[in-house]
């Protein structure tokens, strides 16, 4: 019994972690209505600006955030501007290439900037735990899961009682509406894809103490949230944030029993299957996803 | 003034250039090449433009004429590496046979695959056809008793017709390049066809398509295993060009995108575009990696992939359509 | 077209094509520059340890360069970036073709290992492998293809002996009740070597508790933690790369699970990341790698000279202590441009090869302890794995006897935090 919940701890502590970096994802799509390929790329980037306040000027990373976290916010603000909004109008695909283009420009960019080593920020609490009858539980990981929440609670409050929230859901529900009742249509896109990039940033924050980083980690880690966002159903904070945390307990259980190498092809098997089930996904708008064909 | 005449072309029928002229000469252009050719660099390099031209082409009549943008089709592409490879390892199959056999299977999946997700819209069908291929890569990377798991497949050196295996790299670029002339002229058949017809339409507008009676999602199935088992044929001849085949490489997501950016560079939904798409992209990386491979690693890839970004950005229809666009509009030419 | 009249064409096209690519190629220059086409992932996932072991074999150029070159001729070394296989099939043809290279080196990674090397035999050049450990790279009848270094035995087969000679009496147990868990990160790398730890283990009458295999690019290992907690062995052997030799370190730190322990198995536990990335707990941990470094007093005089050389221009160039992956890059260099192209006098592919074949070179004379001699496949028969020990956040050789610098200690591994 006592591994069980164990399991279901850890799967729960990195779903905080997935989650996170989903919210970001699935609110730029709900909005802009653009898969962003390079939303990866912003975690790398994140995750070596913490590196490097901590390792030069000595920050520790949860200080070092108050940087970070706005500093990203100004980048989203300026990919925004530059690649995105000329986008908008383009067809599908020209989208998902050039946010892809974006993701391998950025890669190797960091590549050429900082070489492929793995840096690490240490920090004396990295490995701090402390214990409940049987259980372990770090410190970080259980800090990285409250912060998670907290951020996506505050997150959702934000999008539903502020006026700016209000104007943010307008604009993703119809943009054509949105812009006649006077929302600046365009600002809200830069805001909510600048919002993207904060959050994405916050979770480097919290990844950095705990995982190294080199020039590929975001890519590594994005395929787990694009589940996460499409499972959720695209466009929702409330689902992005259960498939998370369901990814991260799934992958807990079945690295256990079926071995580590198995969990991502277990992950991507309930994805499919729940898809072809239901393929809004647990909280997307019906009929966003179905066409009616014959 | 020039515009007219190339709207409304008249002059006797015997001055015209026939429909065909303009393929059928540039194919004998390209075949006379790998006869001509012999520094390796540069045959490798048509070679890899064929390959990926040949894919690209296969994609594209999903991805392009049906506007089904499959993130998803590296995993056919390695069903066709994988089904002749260890066809010809394990029970000394022909490659040319195994090759059908691999067709056979990834149509087959395609077509399951297609009848669960092509009711999907856009980005769900994306990410499910994305789903698809990592669950393939990661099974190739696990059932290692079948597949060899990441340790991938050396194919022996033994040149042999029946083997599939040449010493010489030409042999290899004359059967991609009939590859990809028969790929072009499937594409040209069915763009000409009422089923292109409908899947245009379909495309361009479900609800009116539906309105007209076009029943879509049986041809649009269809187009899609067609689709799969055109590109497990390249993963067969991928295979047997590199002797070596392991799951990062014929299989991973940055092959399937790779398909798809070559078809929409050269221009989504042409029959000429995905061969230009594949030309170009596959030609300016490698030169680029002549003049910057010596220097800091990962500068190739960082200036190929802000030259996709601008090529993107300012020919969103693809080089193709656009370069036409623009030569019409500046010399009233129209190849 | 029929099959019977394609059977008659294709050949004659390819013996045709295959006659003109003979004539036009260039002969071998005998002034000029010797060139070297290096072929490792420089980009991409597998580029950590391919920039380390470039690294390593241009520390050898300039070196030699330095000396005075080849019989007065400088040495070029060309990059070549194999991020991929597709990417190595290229970059061997660019060099070929455009630079006129006719001697490769590689390659990190197996599959571009076997890509380049391939390649290279098409076309006539010589291929020199370092760091590719697949267990077939030398079983496919190739003539040019020599590997300097170690196959995925020659990594994994250390760990297993270490436990029975030298770790299972410190543990005071005897080889026949010690239990060990195998685990491995799923790339060929992984794959290939704990294969052959597990093989060499049960040859040894050694009990495998867990052989398990998990993707390098996890987050979490809790649940292998867990697993390992219940399977208790008396020693760990992991094969894993940088990030999650690391992450697996902290959560058996956060777990409070510690080994009796721990011995990686390459290539992760032997880099610097790993020490920085974990601080004091690194000490006590064995790594079975290549060698690292090896005793002086079993150097040949000359070759202590290297050793120094080494230290002193990697760290001068890059500002950090080499580490395996570097001083095999510097092995394979200096064992290629030395000990073959110095010996086979202006030589082309086949003097290259004869060089080869006929190269006995006895053993400390190479930094890390190996001399060389090719098996009749073209496996360097005097390189082998050395077992190193984090002491004091240093690597110091404990086995084998030849490259031993101290006695191994911290066994078994003492609490996390007092190591």
């Amino acid at each position: 019994m006592d591994i069980y919940v164990q399991l279901a701890l850890s799967g729960l502590f990195v779903g905080g972690i997935y989650a996170l970096i989903s919210v970001g994802l699935t609110l730029v799509f709900g909005v802009l209505r653009v898969v962003n390929f390079a939303h990866g790329e912003y975690l790398t980037l994140a995750m070596f600006l913490t590196f490097f306040l901590f390792h030069q000027l000595g920050l520790d990373p949860f200080v070092a955030s108050l940087i970070v976290v706005p500093i990203l916010f100004v980048l989203g603000l300026i990919t925004e501007r530059l690649l995105i909004r000329r986008t908008l109008e383009a067809p599908h695909v020209v989208q998902v290439f050039v946010t892809f283009a974006l993701s391998l420009f950025l890669q190797n960019l960091f590549l050429v900037l900082f070489t492929s080593d793995f840096r690490t920020v240490r920090t004396d609490y990295a490995t701090a735990a402390f214990e409940i009858g049987p259980f372990y539980i770090s410190w970080l990981r259980l800090i990285a899961f409250a912060a998670s929440i907290a951020l996506t609670v505050a997150l959702a409050l934000f999008l539903k009682h502020s006026y700016m929230g209000a104007a943010i859901r307008a604009t993703a529900q119809d943009r054509r509406s949105a812009r006649l009742v006077g929302i600046d249509v365009d600002r809200i896109y830069a805001l909510t894809f600048a919002i993207g990039c904060a959050l994405v940033g916050a979770a480097a924050v919290l990844l950095a103490p705990l995982y190294p980083v080199n020039p590929y980690t975001g890519a590594d880690l994005i395929l787990v949230a694009f589940v996460a966002v499409v499972l959720g159903g695209m466009g929702s904070i409330a689902g992005a944030t259960l498939a998370g945390l369901l990814i991260g307990v799934i992958e807990s259980f079945s690295s256990y029993f079926l071995g580590g190498e198995m969990k991502q092809f277990v992950y991507f098997i309930v994805f499919m299957a729940i898809l072809s089930l239901r393929p809004v996904g647990f909280f997307g708008r019906k009929g966003a996803e179905v066409m009616d064909v014959t | 003034m020039s515009d007219r005449i190339a709207v409304d072309p008249p002059g006797p029928a015997a001055t015209r250039v026939p429909r065909y002229f303009w393929p059928v000469a540039i194919f004998l252009a390209l075949a006379a090449l790998p006869a001509l050719i012999t520094d390796p660099f540069v045959l490798n390099m048509i070679m890899m433009s064929m390959l990926s031209a040949a894919a690209a082409l296969a994609w594209n009549l999903s991805g392009g004429y049906a506007g089904q943008l499959s993130l998803g089709h590296a995993a056919f592409y390695g069903i066709g590496a994988y089904a002749s490879t260890l066809l010809l390892l394990r029970a000394g199959i022909s490659p040319l046979f195994g090759m059908l056999v691999g067709a056979g299977i990834s149509a087959l999946s395609a077509i399951v695959l297609g009848m669960i997700t092509l009711r999907l819209k856009g980005s769900f069908f994306v990410m499910s056809t994305l789903a698809f291929g990592a669950v393939v890569h990661i099974g190739a990377m696990n059932f290692r008793d079948l597949t060899g798991g990441a340790s991938g497949l050396a194919i022996p050196l033994n040149p042999s017709v029946v083997n599939l295996t040449f010493a010489n790299k030409a042999v290899y670029v004359f059967i991609a390049l009939g590859l990809v002339a028969a790929y072009y002229v499937a594409t040209r058949l069915i763009a000409g066809s009422k089923l292109g017809y409908s899947l245009v339409a379909f495309r361009e507008n479900h609800d009116a398509a539906r309105a007209l009676g076009i029943r879509t999602l049986p041809i649009r199935i269809g187009i899609f295993a067609l689709s799969a088992g055109m590109t497990s044929i390249v993963g067969s001849l991928h295979a047997q060009y590199f002797l070596y085949i392991d799951p990062d490489s014929v299989m991973s997501l940055g092959l399937s995108l790779n398909f798809a950016l070559m078809a929409i560079v050269g221009g989504l939904g042409t029959a000429y575009g995905p061969i230009i798409g594949a030309a170009v992209v596959t030609c300016v990386s490698l030169v680029m990696q002549i003049y910057l491979g010596n220097q800091v690693s990962g500068l190739t890839q960082l200036a190929y992939s802000a030259i996709v970004i601008v090529v993107l950005l300012s020919l969103p229809t693809g080089l193709g359509p656009g370069l036409r666009d623009a030569l019409g509009r500046r010399f009233g030419w129209r190849p | 077209m029929t099959t019977a009249t394609r059977r008659s064409i294709l050949p004659m096209l390819a013996g045709a094509a295959a006659a003109t690519s003979v004539l036009s190629r260039p002969s071998f220059a005998q002034e000029g520059p010797i060139k070297i086409g290096g072929i490792f992932p420089l980009t991409g996932a597998g580029s950590v340890f391919g920039n380390q072991n470039f690294q390593g074999v241009e520390i050898a150029v300039d070196l030699i360069n330095d000396r005075g070159g080849i019989n007065g001729r400088k040495v070029v070394l060309f990059k070549g970036d194999g991020h991929t296989p597709q990417a190595a099939i290229s970059e061997t043809n660019r060099l070929l073709a455009r630079e006129g290279v006719r001697i490769f080196t590689g390659s990190s990674t197996s599959a571009v290992g076997m890509v380049a090397s391939q390649e290279a035999e098409r076309n006539g050049a010589f291929y020199w492998e370092g760091m590719a450990v697949a267990n077939d790279f030398t079983a496919r009848g190739f003539k040019n293809v020599f590997r300097v270094g170690l196959d995925a035995g020659g990594l994994g087969r250390p760990a297993p002996l270490y436990v029975a000679e030298a770790l299972a009496g410190l543990l005071k147990k005897s080889s026949k009740d010690i239990r060990i868990a195998i685990i491995a990160e799923d790339s060929a790398f992984g794959v290939d070597v704990s294969s052959t730890a597990v093989a060499e283990a049960k040859k040894l009458g050694i009990a495998v508790a867990l052989h398990e295999l998990y993707s390098a690019k996890t987050t979490d290992l809790s649940p292998l933690v867990l697993k390992l907690r219940s399977v208790k062995p008396d020693a760990i052997v992991a094969t894993q790369f940088i990030n999650d030799a690391v992450l697996l370190q902290r959560q058996m730190k956060e777990m409070r699970y510690r080994p009796p322990a721990f011995i990686g198995t390459s290539a992760g536990h032997s880099t610097l990341s790993f020490a920085e990335a974990i601080g004091d707990d690194v000490n006590g941990i064995f790594s079975s790698s290549y060698p690292n470094d090896a005793n002086p007093d079993g150097l040949l005089p000359e070759t202590r000279s290297d050793r120094e050389e080494f230290l002193k221009r990697y760290q001068a160039k890059y500002k950090v202590v080499p580490a395996v992956q570097e001083s095999l890059g510097f092995v394979v260099g200096m064992a290629l441009i030395r000990d073959i192209i110095g010996k086979a006098m202006g030589a082309d592919t086949a003097g290259l090869r004869d060089a080869a074949l006929a190269a006995d070179v006895p053993a400390g004379s190479y930094i890390n302890g190996w001399g060389m001699k090719f098996d009749e496949k073209g496996q360097n028969l005097r390189a082998f794995g050395s077992m190193v020990q984090w002491q004091s956040r240093r690597m110091v050789s404990v086995y084998p006897a030849a490259n031993k610098m101290a006695d191994p200690i911290l066994v078994p591994l003492p609490a996390w935090g007092a190591r």
